[in-house]
């Protein structure tokens, strides 16, 4: 399943939620993340989160079921989410 | 849903950095690799690590394949077996040494082998091509196999079969690119280094996937165990290198993907340029993560899935004596 997380943390928590999206997913921004898990994968993550939670911290998850239904297009000086090169 | 490879071209360092994979290439580049998400990882550069990245990579299973200079496959780090049992290794073995069940595996190998081999011919028979007479041929090798009772004489029919298959390439290919012969080390033309180069990921592939289960790689029935090589690998090789290599050699080279400007001739030997190993390992994996109807699971598995299932039906056999059944192109 393709995964979009954003988060909108204070500054000194935002490692945290890197740390623990990194490990799974692609960093595509500050604060964006991209990839694709299995359901699984998902809810461990969404644990993990869960977990690490405080005061003001915001996360979204967004899931679609397939990549086939995820359109993007990029501007500027950006790599393609999901690359498989380095 | 299979996980994804991932490779890496840059020069660099592979470190462990916050639970996860970093590289550090050459260009001042920091990437950072999601390890959970990481199938197999192939390094095509020049990459220092250190034990702390290679320990992260064992605790998430994730096997790496080195490839070094113009992309000769040179061995792999595999994490340590999460699969471990002894009785399918005994089992394994007793399989390789009872000459009938060694017979019986390595018929079904080569069966399905030529199987795929002449589904490849016939997918261009009529198209551009009459490949009538070599569809036969291959039906005539096909049907001597399980008459013979010597693995000698089996895999002679092999050999057989594979020169009558790449004989049928030049035709197929379209020009400049040409193949009279198949040669290696080095290859001596485009062509050759394109299978070459594709056969060795199909090996690597097969490595990966026998490592996610308890049997030995060492210990193959078609080819004969022997030193520094995992022979049940070329086994199961043999099987999936028209589905998964020779059919992406000809979509390659004949929708012009590759040129004969992605090759550079040196010391008698032909090579892909970096260029060229890209888009040719792009359409591997897109390969790889075509999916088809699969009629027994009744569910879309990918190409790298029927890889596994078809190493999981070998294991299945050798232990308790169900069928085994090679991946034949049914599709």
């Amino acid at each position: 399943m393709i995964v979009i997380v954003v988060y909108d943390v204070p500054a000194e928590r935002t490692r945290i939620y890197r740390k623990l999206l990194r490990r799974r997913l692609e960093h595509l921004q500050q604060s964006v993340f991209y990839g694709d898990l299995t359901e699984g994968q998902i809810t461990g993550m969404k644990n993990e989160i869960r977990d690490k939670l405080e005061g003001d911290d915001s996360v979204i998850v967004f899931e679609a079921g397939s990549s086939a239904i995820v359109d993007y297009e990029t501007f500027g000086d950006t790599d393609d989410p999901g690359s498989r090169f380095t | 849903m299979p996980k994804d490879n991932h490779h890496i071209f840059a020069d660099g360092e592979l470190s462990r950095n916050e639970g996860t994979l970093r590289i550090d290439t050459l260009d001042g580049e920091t990437e950072y690799l999601p390890v959970e998400s990481v199938d197999t990882l192939y390094l095509h550069g020049q990459i220092d690590f250190n034990t702390r990245a290679l320990g992260l990579l064992n605790d998430h299973g994730v096997p790496v394949h080195v490839f070094g200079w113009k992309d000769y496959y040179r061995g792999s780090y595999l994490p340590k077996r999460e699969q471990v049992s002894g009785n399918t290794v005994v089992e394994q073995v007793r399989a390789y040494d009872d000459t009938d069940r060694r017979l019986r595996i390595a018929h079904d190998i080569i069966a399905a082998s030529i199987h795929n081999m002449r589904a490849n011919i016939q997918y261009y028979d009529g198209r551009t091509e009459d490949f009538g007479s070599a569809v036969d041929r291959l039906e005539e090798q096909k049907a001597r196999i399980f008459d013979t009772t010597e693995i000698n004489e089996l895999r002679g029919i092999e050999a057989t079969a594979r020169k009558i298959y790449y004989r049928c390439f030049d035709r197929i290919l379209r020009d400049p690119f040409e193949l009279t012969k198949r040669e290696y080390n080095p290859p001596t033309n485009e062509a050759n280094a394109l299978i070459s180069f594709l056969n060795s990921m199909v090996y690597t592939t097969c490595v990966s996937a026998i490592r996610k289960t308890a049997l030995d790689p060492t210990i193959g029935f078609v080819h004969e165990p022997g030193e520094r090589r995992f022979t049940l690998s070329l086994d199961i090789a043999d099987i999936f290198k028209p589905i998964l290599a020779d059919r992406v050699l000809f979509r390659l080279v004949n929708r012009q993907q590759v040129g004969i400007d992605d090759f550079e001739s040196e010391l008698g030997g032909c090579l892909l340029t970096e260029d060229g190993r890209a888009a040719v390992l792009e359409a591997f994996e897109e390969t790889l993560d075509r999916t088809v109807e699969h009629p027994r699971l009744e569910r879309k598995v990918s190409y790298k899935t029927l890889v596994r299932t078809d190493v999981y039906s070998l294991k299945k056999h050798i232990l308790t004596g169900e069928p085994y059944r090679p991946t034949e192109r049914w599709w």
